[in-house]
C-alpha cells in the first residue's frame, strides 16, 4: 500500500512516516501543499494523510485541487490541530474521507488507514481470503491451511496489495506504484523476484498456483479457473 | 431601605400631584360657591334691612314699627329671618316675631353695615347683618307735620338693627357639595391612580420585555445584540443601542479570546502530536538503549519549544489579562541584551545564523521592570534567529533610545510584516514551525506595558527590521533642554 504523508512539522511527519513504514505501508512524504499536491496528482497512492495547516497551499486547497480532477477518488484522512465541529465539518466537505484531530495515537491513524484502504478495495473486512491463503491485515500476518507463513514487509505489501485486488489482473507498474518506495519507476524484474519468492513461501510450486501470470500484462491473485 | 423603582417613583409623584390638584381644586370650587351663597345671603340681608328700615317710621308724630303689623300677618317662624331693633336713645328693643321670646345678643354699634355669624336661640346657624338706622319719614307725615306745623327730628332717635337669616339649608347644601367634592375627589384619585399604574406598566412593558430577552440567553448568545423592535419607545433607544455597543464590544473580547484559545490550542497540538508521534514510535518494538535514548532526546527536543510555547501564551494570556505588576529597576541596556542573548549564543552558531551586538557598556541607562523587557529582547531575538535563512547576519545596533535588530535577508512583505503582531501568524515559509507565532505579539503586548516603542518596518534594502524605543528618561530630556 502506497500513501502519500503532506505534514509541515517535520518531526511529526518523519514519526507517521516511520510508523507507517514498519505497517508494511510505503510512505511519500511532504512537507510543503503544492508539493503534495503534485505528488497526489502525479502519482498513485491507495490512501493520503493530509494536514490543514499547510504552507503555499493548505490543506484544504490540496484537497479541492484533488477533488476537482475527474477520476481521482483516493481516500484522504485529514490530521489537523483544529478541533472544532465546523472544522470537520470543512475538511470533510472539503472532499476528506476522515478527520483526525492532533494529538492522536499513531495505531488510531494506521487502524483508519486500514479501514479507508479495505472500503477502497471494496473489502469491509480486516481478513482478506483467498482460496486457502488468509490474510489478517491488523496484524499482518498470512495464513494457509492453519500454518503461519513468515513473510518480509516487502512480500506481505505485494501480497496484501494482489488479495486487495483478487480476481483482477494486476500490471508490473501498479504493483511498482504500490508496493515499492521508489515511485520514479523501477525493474519489472524487481517485481517478478518478489513474486517469486512468495510464490514459493504460499506453496504456489507444490501445487495449484495462487499467483497466475498473466502474460504480457502482470499477475492475479487467484485460482486458475476465475 | 429598599432600592429606587421608577414604578413606584412615578406612581407616588403623579398620585401626589394629581391628589394635590384635585384638592386645591375642590377647595376653590367649594370656596367659590360658598361665597356666592353666602353673597347672595347678604343680598338678601341687606333687602330684607331696607324693608325693616323703612317700615320703622313716623307715624302722625310718633315713632312706630310698621313691620310689626306685616309680620303679625305671617305665622311664627315662617321665613328665614330673625331680627331686633334697638332704640339707642331710649334702649328699648322690639324683636321679630320669628324669635318669639328669644332675644338675640346686642351687638356693638357699628359704624358702617356689618356681617357676622351666629347661632341662634333656637340653636340653628345664621348669617347676621349689624346696621345702625335713622327712622324714616315719608311724604303723607311731612305732608301731615306741615299741617300740624311739627318739626321731625328723626337723627335723634336712631336704632340699631341686628338682622339675621337662618343658613341651616345653605349649611346641609354645603355640606352635601363638600361632600360631593370630597368623594368626587378620592373616586378621581382612584381612577386617576388606576390610569396612572397602567400607563406606567404598559410604559415599562418594554423593560420587562428586554430584561427576559437578557435573562432567557443562552451561554452562546449571551454577548448577541438585542433585537430594537419598531414599538420600542424612544425613551429606551438610546439605551439600547448604547448597551449594544457595550455587547458588540464584549462579543469582540470574547472572540478575540476563543481565537487566542482556539490559536494556542491549535499551535500547541502539532508539537503534542510531535512527542506523542515520537514516544509511541519508540515503544512501537525493541530497541537497543542508544535507540531508546535517541528517541527520548528527540520527544525532548520537541518538549523545549513546545514548553517555551506554552510559558508565550501563558505569559501572553496573563498580560491581556490586565494582571502583571510592574517593577522598575535601572540597568545598563547593552548589558541586558548581552545577558539575553547568551542562551541564544549556541543555537545561532549551530543554525549557521551570524548576529552583531552592540558592545557591551554602562549607558544608556532604563529604568523599566527588567524580568519583562528580558521576555521582550529574548523573544526578539528567538524572532530574529529563527526567521533567518542560514549564513544570514542580524545585526543589533544602538539607538539613542532603543535598539534596532535588521537583518540583511530579504524576503519579507510589508503586509506579512503587517501582521507579525497578530496572534499566530508565522513570517515567512522559512523552518515553519508551531511553536512560533505567539512570539511577537508577546513582545508588542509587554512594550505597551512598558510604554515602549516595538515597530516593524522594511528598510530601503528590503530587509525586516524591527525598532524598539524606550521613552527619553527625565535627565536626557533635560539636557537635551538645555
Amino acid at each position: 500500500m502506497r500513501c502519500l504523508l503532506v505534514e509541515d512539522y517535520t518531526p511529526l511527519r518523519e514519526n507517521i512516516r516511520e510508523y507507517l513504514t514498519t505497517q508494511h505501508y510505503v510512505v511519500d512524504s511532504s512537507g510543503t501543499g503544492d508539493e503534495g499536491l503534485w505528488f497526489a496528482e502525479n502519482h498513485h497512492y491507495d490512501v493520503i494523510i493530509l494536514d490543514i495547516m499547510l504552507p503555499n497551499l493548505n490543506g484544504i486547497q490540496v484537497l479541492q485541487a484533488l477533488r476537482a480532477k475527474q477520476g481521482n477518488n483516493v481516500p484522504v484522512i485529514v490530521i489537523s490541530a483544529k478541533d472544532t465541529v465546523n472544522n470537520r465539518i470543512e475538511g470533510l466537505d472539503a472532499g476528506a474521507d476522515d478527520y483526525l484531530v492532533k494529538p492522536f495515537a499513531l495505531s488510531e491513524l494506521a487502524a483508519r488507514v486500514r479501514a479507508l484502504t479495505r472500503r477502497r478495495y471494496g473489502t469491509l473486512s480486516p481478513r482478506i481470503e483467498v482460496g486457502p491463503i488468509e490474510i489478517n491485515r491488523t496484524n499482518k500476518s498470512v495464513r494457509r491451511d492453519d500454518h503461519t507463513i513468515q513473510l518480509t514487509p516487502r512480500e506481505y505489501a505485494l501480497l496484501e496489495y494482489l488479495a486487495l485486488r483478487s480476481g483482477e489482473t494486476v500490471t508490473r507498474t501498479e504493483i511498482w506504484d504500490h508496493v515499492y518506495e521508489d515511485s520514479t519507476g523501477g525493474s519489472s524484474n524487481n517485481v517478478d523476484v518478489y513474486i517469486g519468492y512468495l510464490r514459493k513461501k504460499l506453496g504456489d510450486n507444490d501445487g495449484e498456483p495462487l499467483i497466475q501470470t498473466v502474460r504480457g500484462y502482470g499477475y492475479r491473485l487467484g485460482p486458475p479457473n476465475e | 431601605m429598599s432600592a429606587p423603582s421608577i414604578k413606584r417613583n412615578l406612581f407616588l409623584g403623579t398620585g401626589l400631584a394629581t391628589g394635590v390638584l384635585i384638592a386645591l381644586g375642590s377647595v376653590l370650587i367649594y370656596l367659590s360657591i360658598e361665597g356666592l351663597l353666602r353673597t347672595a345671603i347678604e343680598d338678601k340681608l341687606i333687602n330684607h334691612a331696607n324693608l325693616i328700615a323703612v317700615e320703622i317710621e313716623f307715624e302722625e308724630g310718633e315713632l312706630i314699627h310698621d313691620w310689626k303689623a306685616a309680620e303679625e300677618l305671617t305665622t311664627p317662624h315662617d321665613g328665614d329671618f330673625y331680627f331686633q331693633v334697638w332704640d339707642l336713645t331710649t334702649g328699648h328693643t322690639e324683636r321679630s316675631h320669628s324669635l318669639g321670646e328669644d332675644s338675640l345678643p346686642r351687638p356693638p354699634t357699628p359704624k358702617k353695615p356689618q356681617y357676622s355669624r351666629l347661632t341662634l336661640p333656637n340653636g340653628e346657624p345664621a348669617q347676621c347683618l349689624t346696621m345702625t338706622l335713622i327712622p324714616h319719614v315719608d311724604e303723607d307725615e311731612l305732608e301731615w307735620a306741615g299741617e300740624h306745623a311739627f318739626v321731625h327730628h328723626p337723627e335723634t332717635k336712631p336704632h340699631l338693627l341686628f338682622i339675621c337669616y337662618d343658613t341651616r339649608a345653605l349649611d346641609r347644601s354645603l355640606y352635601r357639595i363638600r361632600r360631593t367634592l370630597v368623594v368626587g375627589g378620592l373616586a378621581t384619585l382612584l381612577l386617576l391612580g388606576i390610569v396612572i399604574h397602567l400607563v406606567i406598566r404598559r410604559s415599562l412593558r418594554p423593560l420587562q420585555s428586554l430584561s427576559a430577552d437578557l435573562s432567557s440567553r443562552s451561554e452562546g448568545s449571551i454577548d448577541q445584540p438585542i433585537e430594537i423592535p419598531p414599538s420600542l419607545p424612544v425613551e429606551l433607544r438610546p439605551q439600547t443601542i448604547a448597551f449594544n455597543t457595550l455587547l458588540h464590544r464584549i462579543f469582540e473580547a470574547r472572540q478575540r479570546d476563543r481565537d487566542f484559545a482556539l490559536h494556542a490550542s491549535h499551535e500547541l497540538r502539532t508539537p503534542l502530536a510531535g512527542v506523542q508521534a515520537t514516544l509511541e514510535n519508540a515503544l512501537a518494538g525493541d530497541r537497543t538503549a542508544p535507540d531508546y535514548r535517541n528517541r527520548i532526546h528527540q520527544a525532548l527536543d520537541l518538549v523545549i519549544p513546545l514548553r517555551d510555547s506554552v510559558s508565550r501564551v501563558l505569559y501572553l494570556a496573563r498580560i491581556q489579562s490586565g494582571e502583571t505588576q510592574l517593577h522598575l529597576e535601572e540597568a545598563s541596556l547593552p548589558t541586558l541584551l548581552h545577558e539575553t542573548w547568551k542562551p541564544f549564543a549556541d543555537t545561532a552558531k549551530r543554525n549557521a545564523r551570524h548576529v552583531i551586538l552592540p558592545p557591551e557598556q554602562a549607558d544608556p541607562k532604563i529604568t523599566t521592570d527588567l524580568p519583562l523587557l528580558r521576555i521582550l529582547l529574548s523573544n526578539l531575538l528567538d524572532n530574529a534567529i529563527r526567521h533567518s535563512p542560514p549564513e544570514s547576519t542580524v545585526t543589533i545596533s544602538l539607538l539613542p533610545h532603543g535598539l534596532r535588530f535588521t537583518n540583511d535577508a530579504p524576503g519579507i512583505t510589508q503586509p506579512e510584516l503587517d501582521r507579525a503582531f497578530e496572534p499566530f501568524v508565522q513570517l515567512g515559509t522559512i523552518d515553519r514551525d508551531p511553536t512560533s507565532g505567539i512570539g511577537l505579539p508577546l513582545c508588542r503586548e509587554i512594550a505597551n506595558i512598558l510604554r515602549l516603542t516595538l515597530r516593524a518596518e522594511i528598510t530601503d534594502d528590503e530587509t525586516a527590521s524591527f525598532t524598539l524605543e524606550f521613552p527619553p528618561s527625565p535627565e536626557s530630556r533635560d539636557s537635551a533642554a538645555s
